[in-house]
């Protein structure tokens, strides 16, 4: 019903209402209870069939502007297809209008619909939304500012259609119900159930030409990109923009990159709770401090980090090249119960270059300062430049060297032998391997990651020049990817690591300076990290919004300074939310 | 001389063997905090196994599928041009000895003359009657395709 008319309804049946008041006397309220009691059931004997009309009347229109947008979109089209973007900008808009008032119109008419009818109603509103979809797919092959929104209205519609599946919608019901169904899985991203169906379409021999043709064209081309997608390709080198800036393109195959200088701010906060089991790294057999009720203690974490990209498109033959450069900043504070001496204040800053030399070379440099305190004072500051240079074997192998330079400040109080502050050098080789890729919902990536550090400080004093051997593996293993962009779990992602620390020191130094029998420290640390991720809530330029991460972690130091080895377990549970 | 020496350096020493503590805590501390959010270690920032702290996302794995693409009307113009002529032509040759066929009927046995007849009753009805026929039908379904280009279902409720 449109507004003119409802208008005009809700007025005539005002007046029926002031007309009936008014025939209220004092004798007449017995029969006036018959007369309502009658009236009733005369208006919805009426009411049913003006219901059935207006329902029809709803349908029609809203087919109506069906086709018209529809007409719009290839007027659009016919417009892209020669290149003249700016010309069909403005028939997709008027598109995605009409496609919206024909879903507000479907949506009247399930109101309206008798039951039976409903199906058609709410299958309709899917195709309305499908519709809008491929409009605001079209409207991003002819320009570069993206309008949003089309994986979200796919999801709709094929939530709309499996409604009506519900309702008792039929291939019987609808011969375009098959065709229907296929387009919103692929516009959703399900390719290989939108093949299916689009199968039993094109088996069915039911639809038009022009159907029947979308749907072999459909059906090919997310078969070619399956194919592609089982393919092992690794990400660029330096990494890409969230949301690529596309050129418009004249073709109906997805927009090439604009290559042009792409930039993008991301932030998040990620909150959470834990329990650390020995939050001073109390040594082994050694007695709890006076004042303390435990080792463990329950604790907060909280991370606010800021990010700003640069994308810096170059060439080199038919290559695409991508640099980037990354400005980032993060706070962090863990508060723990009862241990508030423990409490700390990060506050990391990293400026990282990564140029590709070629699609296998790429260089960077990186800068990166933390500096930590306490609640009441600052303990220390550590700023390291790097550089490194990674170099892709193969598709699966990816091998990095790096070269870091620390400089380390102590702000604790200190005398010229027991200072701290002065220099690391740090060597490392690291090996990447993707030993799973594939298009699949479940397991579908694994990488193992090899790394060996070498470490030689020097500092101001003689207490804490050491030098450090540093092994460290880590998997990750992607357990559940979702492929389609309606589901609200976006991937499962178990991850662990192990790291060995064999710290030397250089110095005789323990048990303390003045003791005639010293001797050096030496540590072996292992390290065990195991951490599951789930990230969480589709978002168009974000991937996902929301990620729920648990994490627990094993220190075990095995000093030969009784003091200094301990043991320590720590759980944390986080949510880390991006905006 | 010599006593005042020494005890200056071995209270230098005493408090020295008591920094030692302090300051190993103030470099284990940090040790710590980097071991424990290891995004923040910047002598090794490849540590990390989670992207707590790091606001931009690490790729979710996701369908690197393109996105659907709309199918316009022309290539279907071109590509059922050929079969649509060839139907039209079929149904000229119907229709017209349809015609001729109730014209010679109507001439013969009502005894009608020619002029009389109302022909584009006659052409109207025959082309209601090569509608009817599977060619027919296939003529239409594709002039209806190609004519519009439309990919919408048919209504129904």
């Amino acid at each position: 019903m449109d507004k003119a008319s409802e208008h005009s309804f809700l007025k005539e049946n005002d007046l029926k209402v002031v007309a009936a008041w008014k025939s209220i006397d004092a004798f007449g309220l017995g029969f006036l209870a018959l007369t309502v009691s009658a009236g009733l059931a005369f208006a919805s004997q009426v009411s049913a069939k003006d219901q059935r009309g207006e329902y029809e009347k709803l349908m029609r229109a809203g087919d109506d502007l069906l086709h018209q947008g529809e007409r719009e979109r290839l007027a659009g089209e016919s417009a892209r297809h020669p290149g003249n973007f700016d010309d069909a900008l403005p028939h997709y808009d008027k598109a995605i209008e009409l496609d919206e008032e024909a879903l507000g119109l479907f949506k009247s008419a399930e109101n309206y619909a008798p039951q039976d009818h409903k199906k058609h109603a709410v299958f309709f509103e899917g195709v309305a939304l499908i519709e809008k979809g491929q409009a605001i797919v079209s409207y991003n092959m002819a320009t570069k500012n993206l309008k949003r929104g089309a994986p979200r209205v796919f999801c709709t519609a094929l939530y709309e259609i499996k409604r009506s599946i519900a309702l008792g919608m039929t291939p019987k019901a609808n011969s375009s119900f098959f065709f229907e169904l296929g387009l919103a899985l692929m516009g959703a991203g399900e390719y290989e159930q939108g093949i299916q169906v689009l199968d039993q379409f094109l088996a069915s021999h039911q639809g038009n030409p022009t159907q029947q043709r979308q749907a072999e064209a459909l059906r090919d081309s997310a078969q070619k990109a399956i194919n592609a997608a089982k393919q092992i390709t690794p990400s660029p080198a330096c990494g890409k923009a969230l949301v690529p800036i596309k050129a418009p393109t004249k073709e109906d195959k997805p927009a090439p990159s604009a290559k042009q200088t792409e930039s993008q701010i991301v932030y998040s906060i990620t909150t959470g709770v834990g329990y650390d089991g020995n939050v001073t790294k109390l040594g082994r057999g050694l007695r709890l401090p006076e004042g303390l009720t435990g080792k463990g203690a329950a604790f907060n974490e909280t991370i606010l980090s800021l990010e700003g990209d640069w994308f810096l498109h170059h060439t080199k033959g038919d290559d695409d090249l991508i640099d980037k450069l990354a400005v980032s900043y993060a706070i962090i504070h863990d508060a723990y119960d009862e241990h508030s001496d423990s409490n700390n204040l990060g506050q990391t800053g990293l400026i990282n270059y990564c140029h590709v030399i070629t699609p296998r070379l790429c260089m960077g440099f990186l800068i990166g300062d933390t500096w930590l305190r306490d609640d009441t004072k600052n303990l220390s500051n550590t700023l390291a430049p790097q550089a490194n240079l990674s170099y892709r074997e193969s598709d699966q192998l990816t091998t990095k060297i790096s070269y870091t330079l620390a400089w380390a400040k102590y702000f604790t109080p200190s005398t010229p032998l027991t200072t701290l502050d002065g220099f690391t050098n740090r060597v490392a080789l690291e090996q990447s391997f993707i030993a799973i890729q594939a298009y699949r919902t479940w397991s579908p990536g694994l990488t193992v990651t090899g790394q060996y550090g070498q470490e030689w400080t020097t500092t101001d004093g003689i207490v804490g020049d050491r030098q450090r051997e540093n092994p460290l593996v880590k998997a990750e293993w992607v357990i559940f990817g979702a492929r389609d962009s309606c589901s609200f779990v976006r991937s499962v992602t178990f991850a662990s690591s192990y790291e060995y620390r064999h710290d030397e020191y250089c110095n005789a130094t323990f048990p303390n300076l003045s003791a005639t029998n010293r001797y050096k420290r030496r540590d072996d640390t292992h390290l065990a990290d195991f951490a599951v991720s789930i990230k969480m809530w589709y978002d168009e330029r974000m991937k996902n919004r929301l990620e729920a991460i648990l994490g627990y972690k094993s220190i075990t130091d095995n000093s030969n300074v009784p003091a200094k080895a301990f043991d320590d377990p720590r759980f944390v549970a986080s949510l880390k939310f991006n905006f | 001389m010599f006593h005042r020496y020494f005890s200056l350096a071995t209270g230098l020493l005493l408090l020295a063997g008591k920094l030692v503590d302090a300051q190993g805590d103030a470099q284990d501390r940090t040790q710590s905090f980097f071991d424990n959010n290891k995004s923040a270690d910047v002598i090794n920032p490849d540590r990390a196994i989670t992207d707590k702290g790091r606001p931009s996302p690490a790729p979710v794995q996701e369908s690197a599928l393109p996105p659907l693409t709309g199918v316009s009307e022309g290539k279907f113009t071109k590509a059922s041009a050929k079969e649509i002529r060839k139907l039209r032509s079929q149904k000229e040759i119907f229709v017209k000895e349809k015609v001729s066929k109730k014209k010679r009927l109507e001439e013969n046995v009502a005894g009608i003359k020619a002029a009389m007849l109302d022909e584009p009753k006659i052409t109207k009805q025959a082309e209601k009657d090569w509608e009817k026929t599977p060619t027919g039908r296939k003529l239409k379904r594709l002039e209806h395709g190609t004519t519009t280009g439309s990919t919408l279902p048919a209504l129904t409720y």
